[in-house]
């Protein structure tokens, strides 16, 4: 048998359902988002990393000429070194689902089951890999294929033989990070393949294990630095080098910020909810002014009824976790699972983490009684005197802000819409408390679409160096001029521009190689690179062996200048070239070079050929870009020239654009529940708003007032009280969006973004504002008219 | 009184102390909305720290009895009518047996037959040794009052005892 006193706190619970189901709902939502978040990351941390050290990452991964086993047994002797593996990556072009062709990266490898590096998970099929067989790689771009266990893929080789390769399973790359979501399908083969696909089968690519401090990434440079300068005195040119810890996967530091940024929203709904306990329970103890005056009065001291209140509080609370937790262990399953599919690494299995549901404990038992415990202490020091005595209609006058003031001397509006105005006003600290939360989750709202324009602004601009309607590689080199009359010929071609991409090796002046360069040479007259300068000047006709340089080399290289001179090493040949000036890309760490077509050619003596052009259209919609892209495909396959890839610019834009999208889809869900509980304030406030003016509402009834016109007065509150919301989150919006841009491409750009502002977060939290403003006033509006004039005289 | 200075008690000490030693009614009989009966009976006793599993039920229950409400002890005081709720106020005031009952317009919000019933429950009282202290505006209850002083503004004009009229003028 429960003491009366607790009764009357469970009375409490039950007496409202509907305050009591909001101020639950919001705390939930803040231990859901929270509890969502740590669970993610904390399967990010056990699985994603330890798939990554248990598939034995390579340390150092070289692309350099072709080379044979002796190679991998001469590198395999040195200390440095635990193991050395060689494989081999060809392009070839296959049959998508839809009957298109697309490239697909075929990977040759010595001994599928045996892989010493870099081990790759099997999902489906067999591990015995055979010849003439094919093992996909089993990530989201797969979907492209469609390609399962028993489908054989059609390919087409270089040089126009087509083949048949039966899929016999689907394995995972526990490595790949970023290279997963962006780039090329993936197959694993033979080497006996390779050369049944008319591919050379010498091995192209190093992976290298450390034999020491794996971890340490300067140890790895140094031996990576070992391994070059072996290969280069060996005749070779190094065309890529990476270099990875063994216990970091490379996208680790991603996926960290990026939750970082997410974990912060839902601490931020926790205090939001917060926000609403405190509004909800003073509301709850201004009702209840005369419970509390008789409660004393019969011998209750405060710190029993502090007690009491706080207990109440804590019921929310626990009710709240009983929903989020369970709900919020599935979501954060379902949300790891999601970025395994992405990242390309398998969970084991789903779980429940202590250390988060202490956490969604902790918070769910202790913000809302802190929230709660200033308006609790002041009503529980209410007189008996004070409580009894408290009257019905009241009016602050004494108390009149500027606001009041300003209310009062409006003229020309209508006597409801007045009412609607002041009354917005009468309550200011729970205005205030309303307004804070709904303008938050506004803002944050608002500032989510801004960020995914700032990414998109940071694409386009990593795009402008890259302008053209249709990329097209060819196998080899051939005539430029051959080239662009053939493309030229196809109806909607305006022109053709054959540039040179190639790579070159930054000397120190002791000789040894300071870094790989990727050099791209357009003619000198092109206008498909509208470069962003931070010093210098773009290339000029007449220039020679003047090149521009990106922003990375400020990095390593802080005193370089326009005008300064660095030495390259291009075909073996080394050469001092002029940098005239400095560029910004995406601001990632990469080395990138824009010199003009003659000077590369020159530099490889291939002047006249090429192997990459760039061609316009007349029109630049995307629609005729793969139109036309198709046509160029069909009529350089019909004159016997191979193309290995051609895409239009669209295809290119879309691809990283996707990526981006599902970043931004990941925040507008913490949005949305920011807003959730933005609205939930809401209804809770006009609900009290309503409750505490029952007998006014009586009185306005008794004078005349019908149902529509208190309806409509309790709506118009809610709205004013939106639109004020709106207008404070249209300014907010701008120091989180510039925050947030910020943290997000730092994450994914290794670089800050400028400040983006896009119409359609305004115009979408526009229309939902109001929308929320006008649900959220709806049920305390219906109670409002409901009331006949004897209940609310009544009431008491 | 009873040897406690009430002056120097503090708000808690004070709200402890008249839990014990002083039942209050009210005009508008103050029951707590969402409690049974009695539950709004056994309410002091629980402030008091007085409460005692199944002992106070049964007390409570033993209170509802002396003003027959004892079939209605488990009703909400919305669903009984002004008299009856007066009478539950009564109940709980005598909850922890304080020696002293203050009222204030205790019928004032009641019809004559129904007033009549409450302050026959207050003589019952005042036979049992508790002191009542009851204020009206009632003339009617004058002569049942074994000690009465007349306020006019706050002053008090007259003070009579049982038997006997002082005339006082301030």
């Amino acid at each position: 048998m429960l003491r009366p006193r607790w009764r009357k706190v469970l009375a409490d619970l039950l007496e409202n359902k509907s305050r009591t189901a909001l101020v639950v709902a919001s705390i939930a939502i803040g231990v859901f988002a929270v509890g969502m978040i740590a669970g993610t990351y904390l399967y990010l941390l056990e699985d994603m990393q330890s798939t990554y050290v248990g598939s034995n990452p390579s340390n150092i991964r070289l692309i350099t000429d072709p080379f044979r086993s002796d190679l991998i047994d001469t590198l395999g002797r040195l200390d440095s070194v635990q193991a050395v593996e060689g494989r081999r990556t060809v392009k070839v072009r296959a049959l998508d689902s839809e009957g298109k062709w697309t490239s697909l990266e075929l990977i040759a490898v010595e001994d599928f089951s045996q892989m010493q590096i870099n081990h790759l998970l099997l999902k489906t099929g067999v591990s015995t890999l055979a010849d003439q067989q094919v093992i996909m790689e089993s990530n989201k771009k797969l979907d492209r294929f469609g390609a399962a266990v028993g489908d054989v893929l059609t390919l087409e080789l270089a040089d126009g033989t087509r083949r048949s390769l039966p899929v016999v399973g689907t394995a995972q790359d526990q490595t790949g990070g970023v290279n997963n979501m962006v780039g090329n399908v993936k197959g694993y083969v033979t080497f006996k393949t390779l050369e049944w696909l008319h591919a050379p089968s010498s091995y192209n690519t190093l992976y290298i294990t450390v034999r020491e401090n794996a971890n340490d990434p300067a140890h790895i440079q140094a031996v990576s630095k070992e391994i070059q300068d072996k290969l280069v005195k060996g005749g070779r040119t190094v065309y890529r080098e990476e270099r990875y810890r063994s216990d970091e996967h490379p996208m680790s530091s991603l996926i960290q910020a990026l939750l970082g940024v997410m974990f912060f929203l839902g601490v931020l709904v926790v205090f939001l909810s917060g926000s609403l306990i405190s509004n909800t329970i003073s509301a709850l103890l201004k009702l209840q002014q005369r419970q509390i005056g008789v409660m004393k009065l019969v011998g209750a001291r405060s710190k029993q009824i502090i007690v009491m209140y706080i207990a109440l509080i804590l019921i929310f609370g626990g009710a709240a976790l009983l929903v989020s937790i369970p709900l919020s262990a599935q979501a954060a399953y379902a949300l790891a699972a999601f970025a395994g599919t992405m990242i390309g690494f398998t969970l084991q299995g789903f779980r429940v983490f202590p250390l988060v549901t202490t956490l969604q404990i902790i918070i769910a038992l202790l913000v809302p009684p802190l929230a709660g415990l200033l308006p609790i202490f002041r009503g529980a020091r209410t007189t008996v005197h004070q409580a009894i005595h408290s009257a019905a209609l009241s009016d602050s006058s004494e108390h009149k802000s500027p606001i009041d003031r300003l209310l009062e001397n409006i003229r020309g509006l209508s006597r409801p819409l007045l009412i609607s105005l002041r009354n917005t006003f009468r309550q200011k600290g729970r205005l205030a408390l309303t307004l804070f939360t709904l303008t938050l989750g506004g803002s944050i709202f608002i500032a989510v679409f801004n960020v995914q324009e700032a990414l998109n602004v940071k694409i386009e601009q990593s795009l402008k160096y890259f302008l053209a309607d249709v990329n097209l590689d060819l196998d080899r080199d051939y005539r430029v001029e051959q080239i662009a009359s053939l493309v030229g010929s196809i109806p909607g071609v305006e022109r053709v521009e054959g540039w040179q991409i190639g790579s070159a090796e930054i000397l120190n002046d002791d000789k040894s190689v300071a870094g790989n360069i990727t050099l791209f040479a357009p003619p000198i007259e092109s206008d498909l690179v509208e470069p962003e300068l931070l010093g210098g000047r773009w290339l000029q006709p007449g220039d020679s062996n003047a090149i521009t340089v990106n922003e990375a080399y400020w990095k390593d290289y802080p005193d370089l200048t326009p005008g300064s001179t660095i030495r390259l090493k291009i075909s073996g040949r080394e050469q001092d070239w002029q940098v005239v000036g400095i560029f910004q890309y995406t601001g990632a760490e990469d080395y990138y070079a824009f010199t003009d077509y003659n000077s590369l050619a020159g530099a490889t003596k291939t002047v006249g050929r090429s192997s990459t052009y760039r061609v316009v259209t007349t029109s630049h919609d995307p629609a005729l870009q793969r139109e036309i892209a198709v046509e160029i495909d069909n009529l350089l396959q019909a004159r016997g020239i191979k193309v290995s890839k051609v895409e239009a610019g669209s295809t290119t834009v879309q691809t990283v654009t996707d990526y981006i999208g599902i970043l931004t889809a990941v925040l507008l869900v913490m949005a949305v529940l920011t807003a959730l509980v933005g609205s939930i304030g809401l209804a809770g406030t006009l609900g009290m708003n309503v409750m505490e003016r029952t007998r006014e509402i009586g009185v306005m009834r008794a004078i005349g007032a019908f149902n529509q016109i208190i309806m409509r007065l309790v709506i118009v509150e809610g709205l004013v009280i939106g639109m004020l919301s709106y207008a404070l989150s249209m300014l907010l919006c701008l120091p989180i969006s510039s925050l947030l841009s910020n943290v997000v491409s730092l994450a994914i750009f290794n670089a800050p973004a400028q400040l983006a502002l896009t119409y359609k977060g305004f115009v979408i939290w526009l229309l939902l504002v109001v929308a929320l403003s006008v649900v959220a006033s709806m049920v305390p509006a219906r109670n409002a008219s409901r009331m006949t004039i004897r209940e609310v005289l009544a009431y008491e | 009184m009873e040897g406690t200075p009430v002056h120097s008690l503090n708000e808690d000490q004070v709200a402890f102390w008249r839990g014990n030693k002083v039942g209050v009614i009210y005009q508008s009989f103050e029951l707590m909305p969402s409690l049974s009966l009695l539950d709004n009976v056994m309410l002091p006793m629980d402030f008091c720290d007085l409460y005692r599993r199944g002992e106070s039920r049964e007390r409570a229950m033993e209170l509802l009895r002396q003003v027959e409400l004892q079939d209605h002890a488990l009703k909400l005081p919305s669903a009984i009518s002004g008299g009856q709720q007066q009478r539950v106020a009564i109940a709980r005031a005598l909850a922890n047996n304080p020696p002293l009952i203050i009222a204030d317009e205790p019928t004032g919000s009641l019809d004559s037959a129904t007033a009549e019933i409450i302050v026959e429950l207050f003589e019952k009282l005042v036979d049992e040794g508790k002191t009542v202290i009851l204020a009206t505006h009632d003339h009617s209850l004058d002569d049942r009052f074994t000690h009465t002083l007349t306020l006019d503004d706050g002053i008090v004009t007259e003070e009579k005892h049982a038997g006997s009229v002082e005339e006082q003028h301030a």
